[in-house]
């Protein structure tokens, strides 16, 4: 690897950790207080705070090669590659009510997400219960 | 930055008449070395509610979570049961 190669490749790694490093500092800024609780909202004499929990993640990898020997021995070949991605989830959890009674917090019921979880438990105890039956039997 | 990271974070003091209610956050970090990658589960944790001197704290909790957990438990166990059984049947039928 000649010197004008090794320059630009580590010029290109560095931008690479650069560019994964800002990513990632946007990932854990996710974590601070006030991603999870929404601004206050004012309606009559009421104080109402929507929260929600965020999952967030991501992963990168990188490499990079070099073949000395090259194609048929005529020319060095290095290379590099990499990859990436990320995922952010958020989800209601509850909303704070603040009015003349106090304060209080209502939970956010998914129902839709219940509702596929007892079918799916239902779905898995009834195949059990009938793999036992015909064991019995 | 150590690879997990569990914390509790004060967020700011909102007013609402005499009270002043404070949110707390609870987040874990769990961080690859390299940096290769991260994953970020923050979620809030309560309220620090202060009126006329005094202060409670008040929970949030998510029902969803509790609700789905208790199903995903109460299945395992069921199917654990379930399994025995069967064993108990199997050896019972079977030929000594």
């Amino acid at each position: 690897m000649n010197v004008e190669e090794k320059a630009t490749r580590e010029e290109t790694e560095m931008m690479i950790s650069e560019m994964i490093r800002h990513n990632f500092d946007r990932f854990i800024d996710v974590a601070s207080v006030e991603s999870v609780y929404g601004k206050p909202v004012q309606k009559d004499d009421a104080l109402i705070i929507p929260t929600a929990e965020i999952m967030s993640g991501m992963g990168f990898g990188t490499g990079f090669g070099e073949n000395p020997q090259g194609d048929g021995g005529k020319r060095a070949q290095n290379g590099g590659g990499g990859g990436g991605g990320g995922r952010v989830v958020a989800r209601p959890v509850a909303t704070i009510i603040a009015d003349r009674d106090g304060v209080r917090v209502e939970p956010v019921i998914d129902k839709t997400k219940i509702t596929i979880a007892g079918l799916a438990a239902c779905s898995l105890l009834g195949f059990m219960l009938l793999r036992l039956l015909r064991h019995i039997s | 930055m150590p690879l997990v990271k569990l914390e509790t974070r004060k967020g700011q003091a909102v007013r609402h008449g005499d009270s002043e209610l404070v949110p707390r956050a609870r987040a874990l970090t769990v961080q690859l070395p390299g940096p290769r990658g991260v994953f970020v589960w923050n979620r809030p944790a309560g309220l620090e509610v202060r009126n006329a001197g005094e202060s409670y704290y008040l929970r949030v909790r998510d029902k969803t979570r509790a609700t789905v957990s208790i199903m995903v438990f109460g299945t395992a166990a069921l199917l654990a049961v379930l399994a025995t059984g069967k064993r108990r049947c199997l050896k019972k039928t079977s030929p000594v």
